[in-house]
């Protein structure tokens, strides 16, 4: 007790001392702000001290900076700001994520397209925005920018430039939904040497890329792939495509040797036989399909009687065939036919 | 002094709600009552003006360059105002007030001086390009505010807390009303309004200063004479001052937070408002921090320092000594826990209230953060009067000066490590000095017989 009497309290303990200093020190990292700054500048849509926002964003870009930030920016400053202002923000993002400013760049030159009142300036920013696209592609390789070039030149019929992204993300990911797509995209194009590259090297998946098999095949004269392609474009369609689609599939039945079955499918679209074989003929000319041609010229076209005229466009398509022998033979027929000679 | 701790003494000792309140209300007054009104007045007065006159950038720059005055003023008399208090007070407690007079003209002087001299080259960058008249206006001002702030640490010191008060009022008054009578004058005659505003309030304080000690003399330097002043204490006062306001300077000055407003004088959108706040929200614990330390821990260490002047018996000495140690502990954990209650109601109700401010939650992240560091540096305030009142001159030059030095490198380094970062140089800074006052005190504390009948710092 005596002991006791003369001892002085210790004003603060050392494990108070601790014991304050981890409460502040976690005080002080729950309120860490990372993520609140952002939630707060991305939730003040009209915010009442657009300078404070401004400040905080470009202090922001400076460390870190999400893509919805950034696009906050961009619509901070295109209500706000001039454009040169606008240039100076991409500039600063540039010098971290060059790739990342372009897509930014196309956002901002997208949003004032889209609000653009007059056509003069739709024009202009739609030109912008495919040059600004055309960077991407050339300059980037992440597979999300190249997407989103893909997408948006999809979206604002900038074609080549689909090509191109389709083409560089194939490469890049070799996921065969890339290839489908390039496939389809240098369909449309009309490029068939990517086609050709790309060919079977990937399982179509979509409607279109039937119908660019179908014209690839028909291109190489592969009659019966065309059909079958054709064929499968059709039934993944329901049935619902253009009559020219359908005559063609009929052709492609005479092509192959299935001359009933064709000429069967498109007498609904025809009033008299000798329009319907000339136009066979004249498709089978068209694909290149000359011994069908020949064999439908000489075992059903000549068949039937017909006008001069009738007669005078087989013997044009006889000799479109480039077969002189068989013209000769066929003009021969036709004089037969007309009377003019006895032969 | 007696004056008042038997006055809160009173009204502590009713036990009732109502007296508690009001001892409060009274600590609220006389501790923080002064730079409430100031900064209250200034900022009603502008908004009044921006209402009367329409919105314009004057009641900013009005405001800003007000604080520019304050804060310079309080930088450059800083050394003064602890070192010139301590003077005084070993005059009366060496029965020679007649010294207090002169010596008090002498500081006003000195401070006035050197305010003008440092004010006057720094308007050469701050009022760049702008006619010598805005230069004139803001070094005589800072000259009259050093002036003012040395007579408010003396009178302060001296407890004259009502009269402070009520010249504190009597002035930022005046200065709104100048405020609004030039609104539509050139900035330089509101800047002038606020010149003469501020001289009056010197002039009240001078005034009792007069009353109070006359003298036959005019005017003396022996405040400055090293065998009965203590440099240590200028540098405390310096560095004091330094610190407080050196995270306000770095978020000016830096282009990432800081923009120039007029000429070459600088804000910060993203600090000032935060700041100006966290500094508000403390007022509950100031009011307890005040009640703490003259109410309570003042009559624990009379009683503790007259059991050693009348030659207590060890028992008694002990038993003083720990009812002292209590106060201690009070003072401080009392502080903490009533400002740890108003910041969590603050935290909980910060969105509605700067929904009613108008302000943008925005600031609310860093506003957090500074609230904490406010909290500490209301801690730090304690520590820093119970160092005094022990005497510890060199502690307390080695805690402000390392607050001043932490708080430069680390509100620097905040700025280079990005928005996240704000607030937490001067936070953990405060937190440092806070952690380390503990210790030292804590310390010093438990050898207080040993440090009081042995050693002389």
């Amino acid at each position: 007790m005596k002991k006791r009497r003369y001892r002085l309290i210790t004003a603060f303990k050392y494990w108070e001392i601790a014991l304050l200093t981890a409460s502040f020190v976690g005080i002080l990292y729950l309120l860490f702000p990372e993520g609140k700054i952002e939630y707060w500048i991305v939730k003040a849509e009209k915010s009442n001290n657009i300078d404070l926002t401004k400040k905080y964003i470009e202090a922001l870009l400076r460390v870190k900076a999400p893509t919805q930030l950034k696009l906050k920016i961009l619509e901070i400053y295109a209500a706000v700001g001039t454009d040169k202002e606008i240039k100076r923000i991409i500039d600063q993002i540039r010098k971290k994520n060059p790739v990342e400013a372009l897509k930014l760049e196309f956002l901002y030159y997208e949003g004032k397209y889209k609000r653009a009142k007059y056509e003069a300036d739709r024009e202009l920013l739609k030109r912008k925005m495919e040059l600004v696209l055309k960077e991407i592609v050339t300059v980037s390789n992440n597979p999300y920018l190249l997407e989103f070039a893909f997408k948006k030149a999809i979206l604002y019929g900038f074609p080549k430039i689909a090509l191109a992204a389709a083409q560089k993300l194939a490469l890049i990911t070799g996921r065969e939904n890339w290839m489908e797509e390039l496939f389809d995209i240098a369909y449309i194009n009309g490029r068939y040497d990517i086609m050709e590259m790309y060919a079977y090297k990937f399982k179509p998946t979509k409607p279109l890329t039937y119908l660019a098999y179908y014209t690839l095949e028909l291109r190489k004269r592969n009659f019966k792939a065309a059909l079958y392609y054709l064929n499968r474009y059709i039934a993944l369609k329901g049935g619902k495509v253009g009559v020219e689609l359908k005559q063609d599939l009929a052709v492609l039945l005479i092509a192959t040797g299935k001359i009933n079955e064709g000429l069967n499918l498109l007498r609904r679209y025809f009033k008299n036989r000798q329009k319907l074989y000339l136009f066979v003929m004249k498709r089978l000319l068209d694909f290149g399909a000359y011994t069908a041609l020949k064999r439908f010229i000489e075992g059903y076209a000549l068949k039937v009687s017909g006008n001069s005229e009738y007669y005078s466009e087989i013997l044009k398509i006889a000799l479109a065939t480039g077969d002189t022998e068989f013209a000769h033979r066929v003009a021969l027929q036709i004089a037969k036919r007309l009377r003019l000679i006895n032969r | 002094m007696a004056g008042i701790s038997i006055e809160l003494k009173k009204l502590i000792k009713d036990r009732s709600i109502s007296k508690l309140f009001l001892a409060l209300g009274y600590s609220t007054a006389l501790s923080s009552g002064n730079w409430i009104l100031a900064v209250g007045g200034i900022f009603v007065f502008s908004l009044l003006g921006a209402a009367i006159f329409g919105r314009d950038e004057r009641s900013i720059i009005y405001q800003v360059y007000i604080t520019y005055t304050v804060a310079l003023s309080l930088i450059i008399s800083g050394p003064l105002q602890l070192m010139f208090t301590r003077y005084v007070a070993d005059r009366i407690f060496e029965k020679e007030e007649e010294r207090i007079l002169p010596n008090f003209i002498g500081s006003v002087v000195l401070a006035a001086i050197s305010g003008f001299a440092v004010a006057l080259a720094l308007s050469f960058y701050l009022f760049k390009g702008l006619a010598y008249y805005y230069h004139l206006v803001f070094a005589f001002t800072v000259a009259t505010l050093s002036a003012v702030w040395v007579s408010n640490s003396l009178l302060a010191g001296l407890k004259k807390y009502w009269y402070i008060f009520v010249a504190f009022t009597l002035s930022y008054f005046l200065a709104g009303v100048l405020f609004l009578i030039t609104f539509k004058q050139p900035l330089v005659v509101s800047f002038f309004g606020f010149y003469i505003s501020q001289f009056i309030l010197f002039l009240l304080l001078l005034y009792r200063v007069l009353l109070d000690y006359p003298s036959y003399k005019v005017l003396e330097f022996d405040f400055l004479n090293p065998r009965r002043s203590y440099y240590s204490l200028a540098l405390t006062g310096f560095f004091y001052n330094l610190g407080v306001w050196v995270d306000k300077f770095a978020f000016w000055f830096s282009p990432m937070t800081g923009d120039p407003l007029f000429a070459n004088i600088r804000t910060s959108v993203v600090y000032d408002i935060p700041i100006i706040l966290s500094y508000m929200s403390i007022i509950p614990g100031l009011a307890v921090f005040f009640l703490k330390t003259e109410a309570e821990f003042a009559e624990r260490y009379d009683e503790y320092y007259d059991a050693v002047r009348n030659f207590g018996s060890l028992q008694q000495l002990y038993f003083f000594a720990n009812k002292m140690i209590l106060s201690v502990r009070d003072a401080f954990y009392d502080t903490l826990r009533i400002q740890l209650v108003a910041d969590v109601g603050i935290y909980f109700f910060e969105l509605p209230i700067f929904y009613l401010l108008k302000l943008p939650p925005l600031y609310i992240p860093l506003f957090n953060i500074l609230l904490v560091g406010a909290t500490l540096q209301l801690l730090f305030m304690v520590l820093f009067t119970l160092f005094s009142y022990y005497d510890r001159k060199k502690t307390l030059a080695i805690l402000t000066g390392l607050f001043a030095l932490l708080n430069a490198i680390l509100s620097a380094l905040s700025q280079y490590l990005g928005p996240y970062y704000y607030g937490y140089g001067y936070t953990v800074s405060l937190l440092i000095v806070v952690i380390l006052g503990m210790i030292i005190l804590s310390r010093f504390l438990n050898e207080i017989h040993y440090r009081t009948f042995m050693i002389k710092e």
